[in-house]
């Protein structure tokens, strides 16, 4: 990461593009005004979407997640076109999955068909989602890039000293009060409020990918260079971060997921009637555990949810080969890592707040 | 007539409430197992048990559930924290027990009981023993009858002062009623919730505190904070069983010997289990670790799992949803709105939606409970056709849009707006964790939406729900329609039209203009005509009159729209117990695991 | 040395003033107060009292006129917890303090127990599959931990307690220790506390090694590919010895933060699982206060909670300091 050009290895073959995002190598440089504008914008997009698409496209992991991400969105703007939302009594109390192919997933305990009721929850899931990792990630690169880049000075340690606060108020007590006492309605505000301080921990790590950075020849040379602190954060920094901000974008929404659908199911926001947590607390309180008879109302929106979490982690795991070469650097050399100090943080896999969830 | 008998005095809501009716949500808790695949059934024919075959006393122990923390249970009738509904009725003695099928009281500690204009006389049980040996008297009950007079509870609207409640001897007690026209069905279910449940020698001081301090309100009130905070050390019951032990899940008790009814109990102890939820209680009873429990509301697939020794007892609960109006806005004070909605909510499809096994539709919403046994024709007599149905079975869109038009308000975009353009309220706040009551409000929202209705859900955790309902902070809102454990219409009517909840809370006037039974309209002074209600016991035909003048104002002014009615359920397990069958008569006494040991209709059978 | 341990105490002073007013502003807010809900229990549990009255007692209950101006009450909280009073339970009557000291250790045993295992397992795990990175080991065993991640831990406790605890019966379905064991260090009871911890502790850790199993095995593969292993090997040192001092110390030290944050995750998870549990711990009575509005009690077991975690952080760091001996400033990484 610290070169201006790698070898990204996948399985033995040299895709030999240029590192991503830096262009700045002293040496390597074409100068910008002997390209056109649209040969820049070429190899902008060459570099930027192509490549990366295709080293995507080889990675398994990255396949069957796209695939499965894919999947989630596309119920969640087609599959809400295509079909009517769901009322009471459509279909027999109770109908078992599989019966009857007019309500392939059966129905729940009010008649509601439950295909459909899972398709139109997905938009407010999707919402939610989208507003809650974009905010974290974000919030936590703002705060984790210019507080690395300006490590050491006074800004540097306030900010992390609001970042430990954050760190150390418990999580799901907090957004369970705010939830109780907002009672917010609407997806996106409802999004951001379940990782009210997830971007505690995700600050923190791009706060120290950044202090490796920082020590990068390029970034020096920028500096020699006279350009300012923005450019630099923007146009050094940033991108080499950005494996990591993608990755915990991902980490990102699957607390999103995790919290909501467990707010929803403790009842502790306010009722949707189409939600895969409300249908998990309806099912669970309608016996699904105890009776076979009702045991789909609850597996489906379970099955829902962790599919979809499934399909996020698998991609989170598959970009991180693209981006990270030295996973795979036990048979390739690779480039060496002068900064040993701060090589604590560089962790191949940024996990983010994993472990046992909030 | 005193200046206790005000809105706030009278009967409110039931002591079995949403909590444990409705399904709670709330915690999430363990899962269940699954049951046979028999049906639980109810049994064909009501049968008793034959009683036991000797005299052993087994080393075994009846379990039934409680939502509190056992070591955190206290059993002060006045302190409200950390209170188990039923574990009075097994650890005390209630002065009497009512059948709700029967509509009948039954004799408890109060074996006898007469009313002759304003004397009423109680005859105490012989034989009654306090846990630490001394013998229950009269002294007892006057006690307890004098403190809830002193406190203003209820029997305050009955009785004006502690000094008109006399021991005559050992056994008896009078009291002098400060009317002498009350029904017996009027009084003495008053009385009947209470138990025999402050020894002296725990309370022997807050008795004397209350009776100096009788008359002055303050001093009363400050006794009464005092007493809510006691929570005695050893609960000192007279019940057939003794408080033994309580630890973070199981609250046990053990047998007295010296209760008169311990001939018919042959087992040594009777448990209450910690439970968190209701799928908790249902897994205990398919899971064999509950054997009896309070009312639970159980989906009709749960029930059909349950293993075949298993008894469901399902019990009129007088009692059920309404639809609650908030008069404080100007459009659905208007009456017109009020019934066109009545005519839109198809309430059969509602309580099919919600308690499909063990709800009734309110066919004629007039305030009468009895919906499951045709109580409400007898009062009304041959004048039921007077009477509107507000298409019970049906969503009638015609007869609302008449009579919104008539009053009005037209149809703009498909939205019932008033003149002025403002779109009808139609907003519904419904307790998130009464999953039956969620489910109502769903159907009801699909009505009132195909209609025209810009109607929603209103979902909110049970302080918020309390919270906006007594603020009066909702448009509409679902909550009981009676009294929910007596029958007479001057509890159920009255507590529609006069109690607080409809009064402060819902802004419902003291004082209405509407529709009268024999045409035309009037002007009903509300509290006047509950008080009239109560003092009809000798006429008959003028209290009957006079309840079907109330069903008619309510009929036509639906302060709030009852939808259903509902039964509740318990469950008695017939592995290791020999326990009467679903059916019977006998077991139709709330609740009947803590009234069937009672009578040897529940008892160890191995 | 000092002045580190000097502004980390500052920090968490700030921290706890600000989950203390952060509360504090959030209770306010909520709907429907600790009086609302007295009061409906009230009406529930005594049909005869008139609505004065149930004013009355629902006042009393709370113990402070509502009405006192919010600065005031902050104020007089503060002073309270700074003498260690945090009031009495509206909803037990009891002291805050007790009720949570009873509870917390066993909170922070499930929590401890959790812990320990998720990393042992998955700091095992990750080295093993990177050693045998590309194998069949290696595909199923990312396979497994990515699928495990996606289950959120509440939906494993409840399948959990439901095969384990109703249908096979093995292990109790709620409480803490059996409620024959007596307190104390003694077999019976010592047992009953690890049976009834076993399916909440699976819960976490089942749902919790994967992750990190996989960040362990990226960070072991990744020094793996360093040169001083190669350097290692060259010097002739045992593969033991290799994995040990290189490998182990080098690929743990990065999992550190998430080790942190873990800390976090596991008392904030508490809150719900200890709830379907019916495990009375720290957790479990803030829940309950929250429904309750049971004010002092939710703030107290919010403070408890965070208090938890700092020290939880403070133990971590120590134990870091002991691990990294690169650690430049005293026990700190960053």
């Amino acid at each position: 990461m610290t070169e201006s050009t790698r070898d990204v290895t996948d399985g033995g073959e040299t895709v030999g593009i240029e590192s991503l995002g830096n262009d700045r190598s002293p040496f390597d440089q074409v100068s910008e005004t002997t390209l056109s504008r649209k040969e820049r914008l070429q190899q902008k997009y060459d570099r930027l979407i192509v490549a990366p698409g295709r080293i995507l496209w080889s990675d398994w992991r990255a396949r069957v997640g796209a695939a499965i991400i894919l999947l989630y969105v596309l119920m969640g703007t087609v599959g809400v076109w295509l079909t009517e939302p769901t009322q009471l009594n459509d279909a027999p109390r109770l109908l078992l999955p599989f019966q009857d192919w007019a309500h392939p997933l059966g129905s729940d305990g009010n008649g509601r068909d439950l295909l459909r009721l899972t398709i139109h929850a997905t938009p407010h899931m999707l919402q939610m989602i989208l507003a809650g990792a974009v905010f974290t990630t974000a919030f936590a690169t703002a705060i984790g890039a210019v507080s690395g880049y300006l490590a050491g000075s006074a800004t540097d340690r306030i900010l992390m000293t609001m970042t430990d606060i954050a760190m150390t108020i418990p999580g799901l007590p907090l957004v369970i009060i705010v939830a109780v006492a907002l009672e917010p309605e609407s997806a996106w505000l409802i999004g951001i409020i379940v990782v009210i301080n997830y971007w505690a921990g995700l600050a923190r790590t791009i706060r120290s990918q950044v202090l490796t950075i920082r020590r990068a020849e390029y970034v020096e040379a920028s500096k020699t260079l006279g350009l300012s602190t923005r450019s630099i954060v923007t146009k050094d920094i940033i991108p080499n971060v950005m494996p990591y901000i993608f990755v915990n974008f991902v980490n990102a929404a699957r607390q999103v997921i995790f919290a909501s659908v467990g707010l929803y199911f403790l009842g502790l926001l306010p009722r949707v009637s189409a939600n895969w947590g409300v249908m998990m607390q309806d099912g669970y309180t309608g016996g699904a555990l105890l009776t076979w008879s009702a045991a789909h109302w609850l597996l489906v929106p379970m099955v829902t949810i962790v599919v979809l979490s499934f399909g996020l982690i698998l991609f989170a795991q598959g970009t991180d080969r693209i981006f990270n070469p030295r996973v795979r650097a036990r048979h390739a050399k690779s480039t060496s890592d002068e900064n040993t100090d701060d090589e604590e943080e560089s962790t191949a896999t940024p996990v983010g707040a994993i472990g046992g969830g909030r | 007539m005193t200046a206790n008998e005000t809105a706030a005095n009278t009967t409110e809501a039931s002591r079995r409430w949403f909590l444990r009716l409705s399904g709670v949500a709330g915690a999430t808790a363990l899962a269940g197992c699954f049951g046979d695949d028999n049906d639980g059934d109810n049994g064909g024919e009501a049968s008793l048990p034959d009683g036991p075959d000797d005299d052993t006393v087994y080393d075994q122990a009846f379990t039934s559930d409680t939502w509190s923390l056992p070591q955190e249970l206290q059993v002060n009738p006045h302190n409200p924290t950390n209170h188990d509904d039923e574990l009075p009725q097994i650890l005390f003695e209630p002065l009497m027990w009512m059948n709700n099928r029967t509509q009948e009281l039954v004799p408890g500690a109060v074996q006898d009981w007469e009313l002759d204009g304003d004397a009423a006389e109680l005859t105490l049980r012989d034989g009654l023993v306090w846990h630490d040996g001394e013998s229950v008297t009269a002294d007892d009950l006057a006690n307890k009858l004098r403190s809830e007079v002193i406190l203003g509870a209820t029997l305050n609207d009955f009785i004006d002062h502690s000094d008109d409640i006399t021991v005559v001897d050992d056994s008896t007690v009078e009291l002098s009623l400060n009317r002498d026209s009350f029904a017996d069905e009027v009084f003495f279910p008053v009385i009947s919730q209470l138990n025999i449940d402050m020894p002296e020698s725990n309370y022997g001081d807050f008795l004397d505190d209350l009776q100096d301090a009788e008359g002055d309100e303050e001093a009363v009130g400050a006794v009464e904070q005092e007493l809510a905070d006691f929570a005695p050390e050893d609960p000192l019951g007279c019940g057939p069983f003794e408080w033994e032990s309580a630890d973070e899940r199981l609250l046990v008790l053990t047998r007295f010997e010296d209760h008169p009814d311990a001939d018919v109990i042959n087992f040594e102890r009777f448990e209450f289990q910690q439970v968190n939820d209701n799928n908790q209680i249902w897994q205990g009873v398919q899971g064999g670790d509950i054997d009896g429990t309070g009312p639970v509301f159980t989906p009709p697939e749960i029930v059909d799992d349950m293993p075949d020794h298993v008894e469901e007892i399902q019990i009129p609960a007088m009692w059920g949803l309404s639809v609650v109006f908030n008069h404080a806005n100007d459009i659905l004070a208007d009456r017109a709105v009020r019934q066109a909605m009545a005519y839109v909510i198809n309430r059969e499809q509602v309580v099919t939606n919600m308690t499909p096994r063990t709800g009734a539709v309110v066919e004629v919403p007039s305030g009468i409970t009895g919906n499951f046994t045709g109580a409400p024709d007898e009062w009304f007599g041959d004048r039921k056709g007077e009477f509107d149905q507000y298409a019970p079975s049906e969503s009638d869109h015609e007869s609302a849009a008449t009579i919104l038009e008539d009053a009005g308000y037209e149809k703009q975009d498909g939205i019932w707006v008033d003149e002025s353009g403002t779109p009808i309220p139609a907003q519904i706040k419904v307790p998130a964790p009464y999953s039956d009551w969620v489910d109502a409000a769903d159907t009801v929202v699909q009505n009132l939406d195909n209609f025209g209705f810009a109607a929603e859900v209103l979902t909110r955790d049970e302080g918020a729900y309390w919270g906006e309902y007594v603020e009066g902070d909702f448009q509409i809102l679902f909550s009981g329609w009676a009294d929910g454990t007596v029958p007479h219409p001057y509890f159920n009517q009255g507590f529609l039209l006069n109690d607080a909840q409809n009064q402060e809370w819902a802004s419902y006037p003291a004082e209405v203009e509407a529709p009268s039974l024999d045409g035309g309209t009037e002007t009903y002074d509300i509290q006047e005509e509950i008080r009239e209600l109560a003092g009809l016991g000798n006429d008959a035909d003028a209290e009957q009159a006079k309840v079907q003048r109330l069903g008619y104002l309510i009929n036509q002014e639906l302060p709030r729209l009852p939808v259903q009615e509902k039964s509740d359920q318990v469950f008695l397990s017939g592995d290791e117990w020999a326990v009467p069958t679903g059916d019977s008569d006998e077991a139709q006494v709330p609740w009947p695991p803590y009234y069937l040991p009672r009578e040897g209709y529940v008892y160890a059978d191995n | 040395m000092v002045r580190y341990y000097l502004e980390r105490l500052t920090q968490s002073i700030i921290t706890l003033l600000a989950v203390v007013t952060l509360s504090f502003g959030m209770i306010r807010l909520m709907p429907g107060g600790p009086m609302e809900m007295m009061r409906a229990r009230l009406i529930r549990q005594n049909p005869d009292l008139g609505m004065d009255r149930i004013n009355r007692l629902a006042e009393n209950y709370v113990g402070f006129q509502p009405d006192r101006p919010i600065h005031e009450q902050y104020i007089e909280y503060l002073t309270m917890l700074a003498q260690g009073d945090m009031g009495d339970s509206y909803e037990f009557g009891r002291p805050v303090v007790d009720i949570l000291a009873e509870a917390l250790p066993w909170t922070a045993f499930v929590m401890s127990l959790s812990l320990l295992l998720m990393f042992v397992i998955a700091i095992a795990l990750g080295a093993l599959m990177a050693y045998r990175e590309g194998s069949r080991f290696d595909t199923s065993w990312t396979v497994t931990s990515v699928t495990l991640t996606s289950v959120p831990y509440y939906v494993a406790a409840i399948l959990l307690v439901y095969v384990f605890g109703y249908q096979l019966g093995w292990l109790p379905t709620g409480g803490r220790v059996a409620h024959t064991a007596e307190a104390g260090l003694n077999g019976e009871f010592l047992v009953s506390a690890i049976r009834h911890a076993v399916l909440p502790v699976a819960s976490f850790v089942i749902t919790g090694f994967g992750a990190l199993a996989v960040a362990m095995r990226g960070n072991s593969i990744q020094v793996l590919g360093e040169d001083y292993m190669r350097v290692a090997r060259l010097r002739g040192l045992s593969e033991r010895r290799i994995s040990f001092r290189y490998v182990a110390r080098n690929a743990i030290l990065p999992m550190w933060t998430s080790f942190l944050i873990a800390i976090g995750a596991m008392f904030g998870g508490s809150v719900i699982l200890e709830e379907i549990f019916s495990y009375p711990g720290v957790g479990y009575y803030m829940l309950q206060a929250i429904e309750m509005r049971d004010m002092p009690l939710m703030m107290g077991a919010f403070l408890v909670i965070t208090i938890g975690i700092i020290i939880g952080v403070l133990v971590a760091d120590l134990t870091y300091g002991m691990l990294d001996p690169r650690a430049s400033r005293g026990g700190g990484a960053q």
